[in-house]
């Protein structure tokens, strides 16, 4: 009881105590649209078709922009107006090289409206709902060059229900890339519990699998069946696994595999009359296998730019 | 993707939540969701790497020693001798032999250059790619990829230190839940992850619920950001326990012959450790090998230093390449800073902090390996082809991973921070 | 905008006069107090309460409301923590708040100032801001004993803050003479004497000059010239220590034994490194080279530059005072009318008693200048400059000067019920709750187990110190002065076999320096060696009243410099002494593993011995035991809801008595001040 009173009690005293809080939408906006976006706003072209960017690089019709500040760093560093250029700047005698708005370029603030700004920053630079140009907000990651992927065409967007009875299975399942309906499909964690059985469940998304990762599970070649009914599979993790040249053999339909791991299984030189038939290899993975070196080093040379490591 | 307010807490928001607990608001994090969050993360470059192993040589690396060797300069090189490696007309130091024959692995960074030349500053700047301020502490590398990316495996930490200094790892602004959780000896694996056998489990659970209780009183009377922080990591810990995935700090389970394959110094057996960290899906893994501050007798001390260097990383290269795991895991051998060309006789020929110019290396993670970036002058002195600053060499890192570089991420204090701050990936490094 | 003008009022004014106060000589400035205010409580009343009423007009100014002040459960507890390093024991809690005398709190302030705990607590204070290691050396194969006992002894006899820091930049000599331990400061940064002067000039000037060592400052007015400049004053120091010894080390013997003979050089080596290669030549040239690629403005390459200060008043060093520069740069430092000395102090020691400073961080005050139109903000400039006149009032006494502060309101208002980040000014009406610090954490839990922790001395022994008490049977000094006075061994037949047996078990462990073992072996003859020095006695043992506990338990204090990376302390934020104060406070899991699954549970909890149990065990009811297990843990009572909580488990007996200790020790309020 006693510490709710107190507790309340505080909060109410900080409410009595503390002058409204500047609201940035009806009173700091229309003062920066007014003074300053004239010069820093988005680029646009003029009338002579050139396009005109922002002044300093330094946006103040946004949100974003504002707290990103422009080519000579941050323009508001919240709660502190003395560190705020924002702020100082317009305080700046008018001859001054740094003032704003600069010589010429429009009248200097009042004084109740560069107090508005400094209250406004000392509560914290908060801009509540307003986000003004949308556009003025950081710039959001570049997307890496669309480099149309032959191997996603024909390709539909998995259906979510099918990912997540796959994800239920304790798998971690993921576009290979930004963009992609390709899937990536691995078991980070628990791999131990899955079997021919789960991976017979993979069927659903057969036509997104790209990328597959059955290391360390307690698959047999059984579910190979299953796999070599993936189209799209470029990668595929079999290392650690009960897998032989019998299930191997199975795969020799997956013409699109370019990375296959069969390290630490039983395969043998059988398996690599299999593997010479898919002409994507570039990697394969052979080191604690029966494989024998002579056979790695002609298999290797079988397929243009093939690295085979034994070991 | 702008802006990113979505766990920080503005001083509003924190009256309310004390209002709320204010009023009994039940809290019982012991038992609730882990704070840390598994983003969904997709990449945005395709086979990008899933887990950094950064092997961070403390105390500033001479590069002429190591990486970036003048043979025909017998002033700037002293006692130390160049030797051919696996890549074409390129040669190292012969105090890492075996590293020599994995250089086809490997991108040396012969261009590095930074502006801080003390170890607190330098360190900082590598770590955190923004200079040390007195005002704020930026998050590290790991904690950066631990925010933009989350974690791969739910059930242990997503970012850990071996053998470092653990001030180094914090999370910065981010708070504890994004710090790199520190492992002394590698061999010790994870201190304390088993429930003791003399509590029982019933007692266990008994003694965090009553924890737990005055934990909700406590919250009457104050909370604070550290308070919440510190626990919600119980409930990281109690994951932890319970994961079948702990074994992944357990070196026990490793055959002898791997471990005898690394070495048996603590740096290598790190790097083993980091392996198995990331078969166990940990996304930033960092080891630490100190004692690189030559000042004094730089000639014994960094072919010692050298020795272990070489054991783990050539092995650690090795290993992750004949298991298939190398393109998907970025291997960085970093530094803060290099040391002078020039030998100071007076201090048992030492050579002292030089951030002009250095060395650092990039291998695996998509990296096309076989050659150097970056150059320096005959002396080693000045770097006159593709100076690469630590914010650049971060950048690389983030973009080996598909990691969105011009994320912005909002403080506490409303101020905007992205992974490299200005730094700029080098994508030719990559296959 | 007006606190910043004012305070560079008062600093212009300071400089107006501060050439004139170079006059006079050290030993003035050094002198004995005519008056003795750490015994004069109507001084400390007077001070604490000039404190008070400059934070009250300041919470006007602020419109702020102070927080009601907090009960004694909860001061006691802070004092102890602030002033002792741990929490108080169930005697010690009890006894303060069943006292009904008046003056109760400030009789405790007093005892606990007096205290061993406050003594190792000024200790663990100094080694952090000071980086002291017990090992020295980018390999530690060097010892650093000397420095650290003569910081224990500066802490025990608490010597004047300007007193100490005039011996560390001075000190000259042999460091294992007797109070020549300070050289140890210039040996902890051998062979990197300019980040030397960056320290000191960030430690005791509070400017950070350090990126002005490559390049002219960024962002701040220091240019690289400056750098040099300043370091001109210590340049030319002579680090390390040649004496009859050295040839020893490299001689070749010609013994029948080629083996005997290795052994015993090797012992020499180790005793060179350990023992004699210690110490500090020269009292600084006064001018310095600037180096080859120096690029700053004002200066060439090369060319060489005189020492001068970047604050006026400690002037350039004249012609006569080349080689003596260091001594002059010290009275300068120390002078009262240095502008930054005493503010730095005073706000380090006022953070260290409220928790925050009057400006932050503590080691970096910038003033106002073109490239920094702000400066540094003081919360408080009345208090600040109060404080700096009651520091130089006290004689630079840092014991005195807390006692007031502990006196004061402010220190027992109530605490802020939210978060306060310390970066920003803080105007200090309430106490920001903070994590305990890892020294803190471990010496309280030590408490819970070992009676009389405070005095436990360090010095358990591995084999291999054991051989090396029983078999020597001195402590190092004594060695040292054997062989110092000419005593040569090899002339004594059963000195050598003793030696050669010693050095035959421990040589291979003293050299290898890098596996597990030689760790132990070497943190345990550190800690032999500081308790040999400090006692005097022979062999080491435990005193019977510690018989029976882990020897493991020791205070914060009694622990090597810093502790091995995997020790409780590491991983709860202890500093690991690389950088200047760079503990830490931040939580982490491996931490929260260690509450729930190790330390806590095996060894306190799991200890049927530990302290903790008896006054549990002396409880007769239930409701007392509840009640005997809050006051040791929590330092208070439980209130209701919380006995109802409890004494379930408190009837079930020992193992119900387990739980209530485990989930208090896991609970929030025990590793969060209030």
């Amino acid at each position: 009881m006693k510490v709710l009173s107190t507790t309340a009690g505080l909060l109410l005293a900080a409410a009595a105590t503390a002058p409204a809080a500047v609201n940035f939408r009806t009173q700091v906006w229309p003062v920066l649209a007014k003074n300053c976006v004239e010069c820093h706003r988005a680029p646009y072209k003029d009338n002579a078709g050139k396009m005109i960017e922002p002044k300093g690089r330094l946006r103040l019709d946004g949100a974003g922009g504002i707290m990103k500040g422009g080519n000579e760093g941050e323009s508001v560093v919240a709660g502190d107006p003395d560190k705020s250029p924002l702020y100082q700047r317009i305080l700046l005698p008018i001859d001054h090289e740094d003032a704003m708005p600069p010589k010429g370029k429009g009248k200097p603030l009042s004084f109740n409206d560069s107090e508005l700004i400094k209250e406004w920053i000392i509560d914290g630079a908060d801009f509540g709902d307003w986000k003004g140009s949308d556009a003025g907000a950081p710039v959001a990651a570049k997307a890496a060059p669309k480099t149309a992927d032959p191997l996603a065409a024909g390709a539909t967007i998995a259906p979510e229900a099918a990912k997540q009875k796959i994800s239920s299975l304790g798998a971690l399942v993921t576009p290979i890339v930004k963009d992609s309906p390709l899937l990536r499909i691995e078991w980070v964690s628990g791999a131990g519990a899955i079997g021919d059985k789960e991976v017979v469940e993979l069927a659903a998304v057969a036509g997104n699998i790209s990328e597959l990762d059955l290391s360390g599970t307690k698959i047999t070649d059984e579910a190979l069946t299953t796999v070599a009914k993936f189209p799209r599979l470029t990668w595929l993790k079999l290392n650690g696994t009960a897998v032989t040249d019998a299930g191997v053999a199975k795969l020799k339909g997956l013409v699109n595999l370019n990375y296959l791991n069969l390290h630490s299984t039983n395969v043998s030189d059988t398996s690599l009359t299999t593997l010479t038939g898919l002409r994507k290899l570039r990697q394969v993975y052979l080191w604690k296998t029966r494989v024998t070196p002579g056979e790695a080093a002609k298999f290797a040379k079988s397929i243009p730019d093939l690295r085979v490591a034994l070991e | 993707m702008n802006f990113h307010k979505a766990d920080e807490f503005t001083r509003r928001e924190l009256m309310i939540k004390m209002a709320k607990s204010a009023f009994g608001i039940s809290l019982a994090p012991m038992f609730g969701n882990s704070v840390a969050s598994a983003a969904d993360f997709v990449p945005n470059r395709p086979r990008a790497a899933k887990s950094v192993i950064f092997l961070m040589m403390a105390g500033g690396m001479s590069h002429l020693d190591t990486w970036d060797v003048k043979p025909g300069n017998a002033t700037v090189m002293g006692k130390t001798k160049a030797i051919d490696t696996t890549a074409a007309g390129i040669q190292i130091s012969e105090n890492l032999p075996k590293s020599a024959k994995q250089l086809q692995h490997m991108v040396l960074m012969n261009g590095m250059s930074t502006t801080q030349g003390a170890h607190e500053q330098g360190q900082y700047l590598l770590e955190r790619s923004y200079t040390m301020r007195g005002t704020i502490v930026h998050p590290a590398m790991g904690s950066w990829v631990m925010r933009l990316a989350g974690k791969r495996n739910n059930n242990i930490p997503g970012f850990v230190s071996i053998s470092g200094d653990p001030n180094l790892v914090n999370g910065g602004f981010m708070g504890a839940k994004f710090a790199g959780v520190p492992i002394g000896d590698p061999n010790a694996g994870l201190q304390d992850s088993i429930k003791p056998g003399s509590i029982s489990e019933d007692d266990f659970t008994k003694r965090l619920k009553l924890a737990d209780a005055l934990n909700k009183q406590f919250h009457t009377v104050v909370s604070s950001s550290a308070i919440r922080d510190h626990e919600g990591l119980y409930s990281d810990a109690l994951r932890i326990m319970h994961s079948e995935d702990l074994k992944a700090f357990d070196l026990t389970k490793e055959p002898t012959e791997i471990k005898e394959f690394y070495g048996p110094s603590r740096f290598a057996q790190g790097c083993l450790l980091a392996r198995r960290l990331v078969e166990h899906g940990v996304r930033f893994i960092q080891v630490t090998h100190g004692g690189w501050d030559t000042h004094y007798d730089n000639f014994t001390t960094v072919p010692a230093r050298c020795k272990d260097l070489d054991d783990g990383f050539s092995a650690l290269l090795a290993d992750l390449h004949r298991r298939g795991m190398l393109e998907e895991t970025l291997v960085v051998v970093a530094t803060e800073f290099g040391r002078t060309p020039e030998i100071v006789s007076e201090h048992e020929d030492g050579r002292d902090h030089y951030p002009k110019a250095f060395s650092c290396v990039l291998a695996g993670g998509g990296i096309k390996g076989g050659r150097t970036y970056g150059k320096t002058d005959a002396s080693g002195s000045k770097v006159v082809e593709n100076l690469t600053t630590p914010q650049d060499f971060n950048a690389t890192i983030a973009h080996s991973l598909g990691l969105p570089v011009e994320q912005v991420v909002i403080s506490p204090s409303g101020r905007p921070f992205t992974v490299a701050d200005k730094g700029k990936a080098i994508t030719s490094l990559f296959a | 905008m007006i606190r910043a003008t004012f305070t560079l009022l008062l600093r212009t004014a300071c400089l107006g006069t501060a050439v004139l106060c170079l006059t006079g000589t050290v030993s003035a400035q050094l002198a004995k107090k005519t008056t003795d205010p750490d015994n004069d409580p109507v001084f400390i009343k007077k001070a604490a309460s000039e404190i008070d009423r400059r934070l009250a007009n300041d919470f006007k100014k602020k419109n702020v409301t102070p927080l009601p002040a907090v009960d004694d459960s909860r001061w006691m507890r802070r004092l102890y923590l602030d002033a002792a390093g741990r929490i108080p024991t169930y005697e010690e809690a009890i006894t303060f708040l069943n006292d009904t005398a008046p003056d109760k709190r400030e009789k405790l302030v007093d005892t606990l100032l007096k205290s061993e705990g406050y003594t190792g607590s000024m200790y663990n204070y100094y080694l952090d801001l000071l980086r002291a290691t017990s090992r020295l050396g980018s390999d530690g194969t060097r010892s650093g004993v000397p420095y650290l006992r003569w910081i224990r002894e500066s802490a025990a006899s608490n010597k004047p803050y300007d007193k100490l820091t005039y011996e560390l930049l001075t000190t000259e000599g042999d460091g294992w003479e007797e109070g020549k331990g300070a050289v140890g400061y210039f040996e902890r940064d051998r062979g990197m004497p300019l980040d030397n002067m960056a320290n000191t000039t960030r430690i005791f000037l509070g400017t950070h000059i350090e990126c002005a060592q490559c390049h002219d400052h960024p962002y701040d007015k220091w240019k690289q010239l400056d750098f040099y400049e300043m370091s001109a004053f210590t340049h030319g120091l002579e680090t390390g220590h040649r004496d009859e010894l050295s040839k020893h080390a490299n001689e070749k013997y010609n013994g029948k034994n080629a083996e005997q003979d290795r052994l015993r050089r090797d012992l020499y080596r180790w005793l060179y490194d350990n023992i004699y290669d210690f110490g500090v030549t020269g009292g600084g040239d006064g001018i310095i080279k600037l180096p080859m690629d120096f690029k700053g403005k004002g200066g060439k390459p090369e060319e060489a530059v005189r020492a001068k200060s970047i604050y006026p008043g400690a002037g350039n060093t004249r012609r006569e005072e080349i080689n003596d520069a260091r001594m002059k740069f010290a009275k300068w430092v120390i002078n009262p009318q240095n502008p930054r000395f005493t503010l730095l102090i005073a706000n380090r020691m006022w953070k260290k008693v409220m928790g925050i400073g009057l400006f932050e961080p503590v080691d970096k005050f910038v003033e106002v200048s073109k490239e920094n139109p702000a400066g540094t903000v003081i919360s408080n400039p009345e208090v600040m400059t109060y404080l700096e006149q009651l520091m130089k009032e006290v004689n630079y006494d840092l014991r005195t000067f807390q006692k007031v502060l502990f006196n004061s309101r402010a220190y027992a208002l109530g605490t802020n019920p939210g978060s306060v980040d310390p970066k920003m000014p803080y105007a200090f009406n309430g106490r920001a709750v903070r994590r305990m610090k890892a020294e803190q954490v471990w010496d309280s839990m030590a408490a819970l187990v070992v009676p009389n922790i405070d005095y436990r001395k360090g010095g358990s022994l591995s084999p291999a110190a054991a051989v090396y008490g029983q078999v020597i049977g001195q402590s190092a000094y004594a060695i040292y002065e054997e062989l110092k006075k000419g005593k040569d061994p090899k002339d004594t037949a059963n000195r050598i076999r003793e030696m050669n047996a010693w050095v035959d078990k421990t040589a291979a462990q003293l050299k290898s320096g890098g596996g597990k073992k030689s760790d132990d072996s070497m943190m345990m003859m550190e800690s032999s060696m500081t308790a040999a020095g400090d006692s005097k006695a022979s062999a080491m043992q435990d005193p019977a009243k510690w018989a029976g506990y882990s020897k493991a338990f020791l205070r914060s204090y009694e622990l090597p410099s810093p502790t091995p990376p995997d020790h409780f302390l590491r991983k709860f934020g202890q500093s690991s002494r690389e950088v200047i104060e760079g503990g830490s406070t931040d939580s982490d899991v491996t931490q929260v593993l260690s509450l729930i699954n190790g330390h806590v549970e095996k060894n306190i909890i799991g200890d049927s011995k530990a302290l903790i149990y008896k006054a549990i065990n002396d409880a007769a009811t239930p409701e007392d035991k509840v009640r005997a297990a809050f006051i040791t843990i929590l330092s208070r009572q439980p209130t209701p809801a919380e006995m109802d909580l409890m004494l379930p488990e408190a009837k079930k007996g020992r193992d119900g008595i387990k739980n209530i200790l485990y989930a208090l020790l896991n609970s929030n309020e025990f590793i969060f001040i209030l």
